[in-house]
């Protein structure tokens, strides 16, 4: 659980630094995990075994785990798992996306009705 | 608090079917408990269309996939109050057509005047309305479209009450929270929240249900618990009541006739803003192509339009969300789905298989609606499909055609018929009243028992024939202990 987590979170990390919204990155964080955590349980099994064994597929390509790649390798990775359809790999990108945007925007959103 | 274990009646789910039925009989003086899985919230405690509603009162977060070919996401309520704390509230009663099919073909038997009364008794309850003053601009595109193009497209009246006379009054929701469970808790019930029903057994007095329910100091961790009664009611939702059966041992016919309505969304930018942080629920829908094919306006906070965009590749366009509103295509399918136990897991498999007709109708379906957007002054259409795509054009639509069903990313709200009434045992697990066929005082009175899609919004069907059938068992079963 700690592993697939520490995964999940430099994902979510990653992602918004790559936006420029570092700031977020702790309440999205948090927002995932909880999501993680009531989703049914035979998917979250699902989502966390092929999360921890995508991010150790990086090895035989990249000679380190998608978590340790660079920030330069890991945006092009998620460009292309975004626009490429990879089984299972632009699965995983959609879930970890969709729910990093939802909270993001909502995030952003709040912030500009409390200014 | 202290519970006591032994009831008249007990209720599992208190979602619109639930909260009824358990209002009915607690003021009729049963002692009854209604049982809810999820948290009880009060209507503005959690902002509403938000990240933190979908954690905390949907059910699974609203991360739950019906699989087939496409999947489709399905959203369920779990919380006091269940699907009408966070559905849009839009009000219709069961269409004629839908109502005929349903007495000619699966044999119900209903009594017209009855039912009239009933539908008159919940509009009244709920407070059925319509939106005072001009209703939101993304919601009037609908109307602005249709109209160019000679179509049915009309306000539907919500579950809402207005203080005001204006737009500026958003109203506040008629959920169960606000109308049916304080009624219930007035009249004696007790309500047990946090608390999930593993299974029931029949006893010789009724039933046993057990129980886990979650322990207030410690979050996560949870204690057994069992109640008895003697009339048990099953509104745990399209998925929970067949769940619930099946680990019961109950299984002849159940979980094996799901239905869904299949809904496809795009995101349309206008030239104008249409669009603002508070425009709440658009009210329109247009009826030119139902019961098949309906077309409706959906939330259109920027969160919810960047996540739709995000499906097409144009994320970036988020930052232009004040011109830009969600729209849906949602089909009446004839396909059927299974709700099935795994083993090991506790969660249920749901699947659901369109079929060749319901595949076309969506086709259909998405060619008219963006025919129709596109005469409401859109400039740029964004499907939610898992290619980049953007459509600037009504002949673009074309580009949709040539992708496969598995390209399209479908959702719906609207779950039902997984353990339907029927006139006759051998072809449903429930009778016209209601009560399992194979089991005595056993009910079902949520949107699991709707015979087949009523393609509209299914609670105020659900709620009429949950108040009938409850009524009808009272009056058979409880008149002459009283």
């Amino acid at each position: 659980m700690n592993l697939y987590f520490s995964i999940v979170n430099s994902i979510v990390a990653d992602t918004l630094k790559m936006a420029g919204k570092e700031k977020y990155i702790q309440q999205v964080q948090e927002f995932v995990k909880s999501q993680v955590s009531v989703m049914p349980d035979f998917l979250r099994f699902g989502i966390m075994m092929m999360t921890i064994v995508a991010n150790y597929l990086f090895l035989f390509f990249n000679l380190r785990t998608f978590a340790n790649l660079s920030e330069k390798s890991k945006r092009s990775y998620f460009n292309l798992f975004g626009r490429v359809k990879f089984p299972i790999l632009s699965n995983l990108y959609r879930f970890y996306s969709s729910l990093i945007i939802l909270k993001t925007l909502e995030l952003e959103t709040d912030e500009l009705k409390t200014a | 608090m202290n519970f006591n274990t032994k009831y008249k009646a007990i209720v599992i789910g208190s979602g619109p079917g639930g909260a009824v039925c358990a209002t009915l009989l607690a003021e009729r003086g049963l002692n009854v408990l209604m049982i809810e899985s999820g948290g009880n919230f009060q209507m503005n405690e959690i902002p509403l269309f938000s990240s933190t509603e979908m954690n905390k009162k949907y059910k699974n977060g609203g991360i739950t996939p019906a699989f087939g070919n496409p999947p489709i996401t399905y959203v369920e309520g779990s919380c006091v109050g269940g699907g009408s704390e966070v559905n849009s509230g839009l009000y219709h009663r069961l269409p004629e057509t839908v109502l005929d099919k349903w007495i000619n073909q699966h044999g119900l038997s209903i009594d017209h005047s009855f039912l009239e009364k009933t539908y008159n008794t919940i509009e009244k309850d709920i407070n059925i309305s319509y939106m005072p003053g001009t209703p939101p601009k993304a919601s009037m595109k609908l109307k602005i479209g249709a109209d160019k193009l000679g179509w049915d497209a009309r306000e539907i009246p919500r579950w809402y009450k207005y203080e005001g006379q204006s737009e500026a009054d958003g109203g506040t929701k008629q959920s169960m929270t606000e109308t049916f469970i304080p009624r219930f808790l007035k009249a004696g019930g007790t309500l047990k929240t946090r608390t999930s029903v593993q299974r029931f057994q029949k006893t010789s007095a009724g039933f046993e249900v057990f129980c886990e329910t979650e322990n207030g100091e410690n979050a996560g961790q949870k204690t057994a618990a069992n109640f008895q009664c003697e009339y048990l009611f099953l509104a745990a939702g399209a998925t929970g009541t067949p769940t619930l059966l099946l680990k019961s041992g109950i299984s002849r016919r159940v979980g094996q006739t799901l239905s869904l309505h299949p809904t496809f969304k795009f995101s349309a930018r206008f030239e104008e803003e249409i669009n603002t942080s508070n425009m709440g629920v658009p009210v329109h829908q247009v009826k030119q192509f139902s019961p098949e094919i309906s077309f409706g306006c959906s939330i259109s906070s920027k969160a919810y339009i960047g996540l739709a965009l995000n499906d097409s590749q144009n994320l970036q366009r988020a930052d232009e969300w004040q011109k830009i509103a969600n729209y849906y295509i949602m089909i009446c399918p004839e396909g059927l789905g299974k709700v099935n136990l795994l083993p090991f897991f506790r969660s249920p498999l749901v699947r659901f298989s369109m079929t060749k007709r319901d595949q076309n109708n969506l086709r259909r379906g998405y060619r008219l609606l963006t025919r129709l957007l596109f005469e409401a002054g859109a400039v740029e259409l964004f499907p939610s499909v898992s290619k980049p795509l953007t459509l600037k054009n009504y002949k673009k639509v074309d580009e949709l055609d040539k992708l496969s069903m598995k390209m399209l990313n479908l959702m719906t709200i609207h779950l039902f018929c997984s353990v339907p009434m029927g006139g006759s045992k051998s072809a449903a697990p429930v009778n016209n009243d209601g009560e399992m066929w194979d089991v005595k005082n056993l009910f079902v009175v949520d949107g699991s028992a709707l015979c087949t899609s009523p393609s509209v919004n299914p609670q105020g069907s659900l709620m009429a024939f949950s108040m009938m059938n409850t009524l009808k068992f009272l009056k058979k079963n409880i008149k002459n202990e009283l």
